[in-house]
């Protein structure tokens, strides 16, 4: 490991020889005399000082981990008041509805079924969006299995096929909506596998 | 510790510590400071002297982290007094115009290395300490005390040549 201070070079040994050969610049005398009193005058203060009693030991102790304790409830009541999700709860907490509150929606429910009891007063029926003007997510789709699942080469031909038939799908909503009824021509079986894999 | 211990840890190593915290940090004001930190820390805390194999080395480290941040505190401030300063005398003062001159070139030449390599090289030239000591005191891996030394000596050669082509001719 030391192999570089007795080197084979001798130049290099030589050189290191004439550095290790400068005297490194003494300590100054002043800075002895500043720590060693300073050093004396700490002993005296701490003499001076008086002992900590039973009471300051165990706070000292015991007040840090208390800080801590009363940080993290601290935090933790004020994340519930925020958000109580946060603390595992999956639900919103809600209000518990008062009597009151229970009174006057039972008797509005009254009121509606015996309005709806008199003939001739039927409630007006609530505007309902067009289906082809739905999102498609509000749609309803019927779960087909993938039948070119494996298949790679099929997948593009699928996802057309696949759009054909949602377009099928959007346009007997649509004739639902304009007629009242569903074409017995347009019901079909719940797996359908498209035509071209037939023709395959 | 009692006044009378710390005396005889301070005039048994404060010469070593106080030339070391001069060379890492290449500043007389940190190295007081760092110097009268050090003893006076000691002195508050005591030091379990049998519990210790090496007592200067354990100084050393102490130095050496003590240097380390004074490097850091002094990088956050402006480094205006480093430009302005006056040539730092790390070596003792010669009647000898030419050995004077050497050791002022020397100086220079120390400072132009980094602080993690001029550390090695004075532990290794002015305290002859072996590279597991170094390894122990700076808290790295042998090896890298090693090639640590290898290139600081190389850069010192480069920064000293005229005056090494001299010493052999």
């Amino acid at each position: 490991m030391d192999s570089s201070s007795t080197s084979s070079d001798p130049e290099r040994h030589a050189f290191e020889a004439r550095l290790r050969d400068q005297p490194l610049r003494p300590v100054p005398q002043e800075l002895r005399e500043s720590i060693l009193s300073r050093h004396t005058s700490n002993l005296r203060t701490a003499e001076r000082r008086p002992s900590p009693s039973v009471w300051e030991t165990w706070w000292s102790r015991v007040s840090s981990p208390l800080t801590g304790l009363a940080g993290i409830w601290v935090l933790a009541w004020l994340a519930f008041q925020i958000d109580p999700w946060i603390l595992g709860s999956q639900t919103p907490s809600v209000a518990a509805p008062s009597a009151r509150a229970v009174r006057e929606a039972r008797e509005e429910r009254l009121a509606l079924l015996r309005s709806l009891e008199q003939p001739g007063l039927q409630p007006e029926p609530e505007p309902q969006t067009p289906a082809h003007l739905r999102p498609r997510s509000q749609l309803r789709r019927r779960h087909r299995p993938n039948p070119v699942q494996g298949l790679p080469h099929l997948h593009l031909a699928w996802n057309t096929g696949a759009k054909t038939v949602f377009a099928r799908e959007v346009q007997a909503a649509r004739l639902v909506h304009e007629t009242g009824s569903l074409p017995t021509s347009d019901i079909r079986p719940q797996s359908e596998t498209p035509v071209f894999l037939l023709n395959a | 510790m009692t006044p009378a211990e710390l005396e005889r840890l301070y005039d048994t190593h404060a010469q070593a510590v106080f030339a070391f915290l001069l060379n890492v940090t290449r500043n007389e004001a940190d190295t007081r400071e760092a110097l009268q930190d050090l003893f006076l820390k000691l002195g508050r805390r005591g030091l379990d002297v049998d519990g210790l194999r090496d007592e200067r080395a354990y100084l050393l480290r102490l130095a050496h982290h003590q240097a380390i941040d004074a490097i850091r505190r002094r990088e956050t401030r402006l480094r205006i007094e480093t430009a302005s300063a006056e040539p730092l005398e790390v070596f003792a003062s010669s009647p000898d115009p030419d050995t004077d001159t050497f050791r002022a070139e020397l100086s220079k030449a120390l400072e132009t290395l980094p602080s993690e390599q001029r550390s090695v090289v004075h532990l290794k030239l002015w305290e002859g300490r072996s590279f597991v000591d170094i390894a122990s005191i700076l808290q790295i891996p042998a090896n890298t005390a090693a090639s640590r030394y290898r290139y600081g000596l190389e850069k010192l050669r480069g920064h000293l040549q005229p005056l090494y082509d001299e010493l052999h001719t």
